[in-house]
């Protein structure tokens, strides 16, 4: 990985080399300055933390994908009691399907869904021992992906409750659970539901 | 105020945009994407010199007929199709589609019609068939062919790259078309 040039809209453009594919990722550096942000939010006393996940992507009325996993990474700062914001990147793996064509079951490639965008976090958040229930809602831009047809970027939605299990020196266990809605031009809209497990560390402990 | 009572506020104010956002954006709940197959019922013989049409009219579909009300978009199209060469060189078929049906010669079908089928090239005398994933390769002009589908109606013209040509696609053409519906 490599930093590539500062593109004219003042960001950084990451070249991530990966079996001979060029991919920029501005994520990256998204993620790096909310650390940095985290280390002024620490002195301010504010709670910042980073966290990734892994679940279950469901497909909701989509006859050309099927259930498959989903990952991805989030940073969690907390503005004031029970609010707080959330950058996050995920990217929702969808499964194969097949249909009967001529008397043989036929199968299509699922594709993926990545995003990246902003939650909005109301409830609690906190490394703090105990659980901290909570109810995430944001906005961000979702890229289908399919073999064979050109990738479409396109304005999503999500919404969901979280459960977050406080341990220790930092860190915490969430579950939580996501309906995905995005956009399609022309109308409609694709819908997933993502129930994902992870890990956050909480860098700023101090008392908001 | 208090910690209680602020709490209680955001959470409020958090219902009342969800549904603020649930009611302005109903549309989007309620759609949904679905795959069907169309069979081209008939076999397509075609050479140089005689061109034969085949007219796809989806209205004929049930699964089209269902949503065709309601359809917003066309998400992807694949083929399945088995192709013989009848003639004495090797060729290479092709699928061409337009709303015309009067196109009596290779050439008028290239200037009038738009090609969304580039099929492999088969030896004279043999038959190949290529299923829906292997088909997404030799597609040509993806968003031209949405398009054409999302009229519902249109004709079909087989012809071969090079002349002359004798090609016959058997009755096994398919479209596996996936549409996006909503209210």
């Amino acid at each position: 990985m490599r930093i590539d040039r500062v593109s004219e809209k003042g960001t950084f453009d990451i070249v991530i080399l990966q079996g001979g594919k060029v991919m920029k990722k501005k994520l990256v550096v998204i993620l790096s300055l909310l650390l940095m942000a985290g280390v002024v939010s620490n002195a301010a006393g504010m709670e910042i933390g980073v966290g990734g996940f892994v679940g279950v992507n469901i497909p909701v009325v989509q006859d050309d994908a099927s259930t498959r996993s989903l990952l991805g990474l989030k940073a969690r700062l907390q503005l004031i009691p029970a609010l707080g914001i959330e950058p996050f990147f995920t990217r929702l793996n969808q499964g194969d399907t097949s249909i009967e064509v001529g008397g043989k079951d036929m199968s299509r490639d699922g594709g993926s869904i990545s995003s990246f965008g902003l939650n909005l976090i109301l409830g609690s958040m906190s490394s703090e021992m105990g659980a901290h229930f909570h109810v995430a809602a944001g906005i961000g831009s979702y890229t289908i992906k399919r073999e064979g047809v050109p990738n479409e970027s396109r304005l999503g939605y999500n919404l969901g409750p979280g459960i977050e299990i406080g341990l220790r020196h930092g860190l915490s266990v969430e579950v939580s659970s996501k309906f995905h809605i995005i956009t399609l031009e022309g109308g409609g809209s694709r819908k997933n539901i993502g129930i994902s497990g992870g890990i956050n560390y909480y860098f700023g402990l101090g008392t908001p | 105020m208090n910690f209680k009572l602020r709490l209680k506020n955001i959470f409020v104010g958090g219902c009342f945009l969800v549904c603020l956002l649930l009611a302005g954006c109903w549309d989007l709940f309620v759609s949904g994407t679905f795959t069907f197959v169309h069979y081209l019922e008939d076999a397509i013989v075609s050479t140089d010199e005689e061109l034969n049409s085949v007219h796809v009219d989806l209205s004929d579909n049930e699964d089209w007929e269902d949503h065709e009300d309601d359809i917003r978009r066309i998400e992807g199209i694949e083929f399945w199709v088995r192709v013989t060469n009848r003639g004495e060189d090797s060729a290479s078929a092709q699928i061409w589609i337009t709303d015309d049906s009067l196109l009596t010669t290779p050439e008028a079908v290239k200037s009038h019609a738009t090609m969304v089928f580039n099929g492999p090239r088969i030896g004279p005398g043999d038959t190949t068939e290529i299923e829906r994933e292997e088909s997404i390769n030799h597609i040509q002009h993806l968003e031209e062919l949405k398009a054409q589908v999302l009229s519902g109606s249109f004709y079909v013209y087989v012809i071969a790259k090079d002349t002359p040509f004798n090609v016959e696609f058997l009755d096994s053409v398919a479209f596996i078309i996936t549409s996006t519906f909503g209210k």
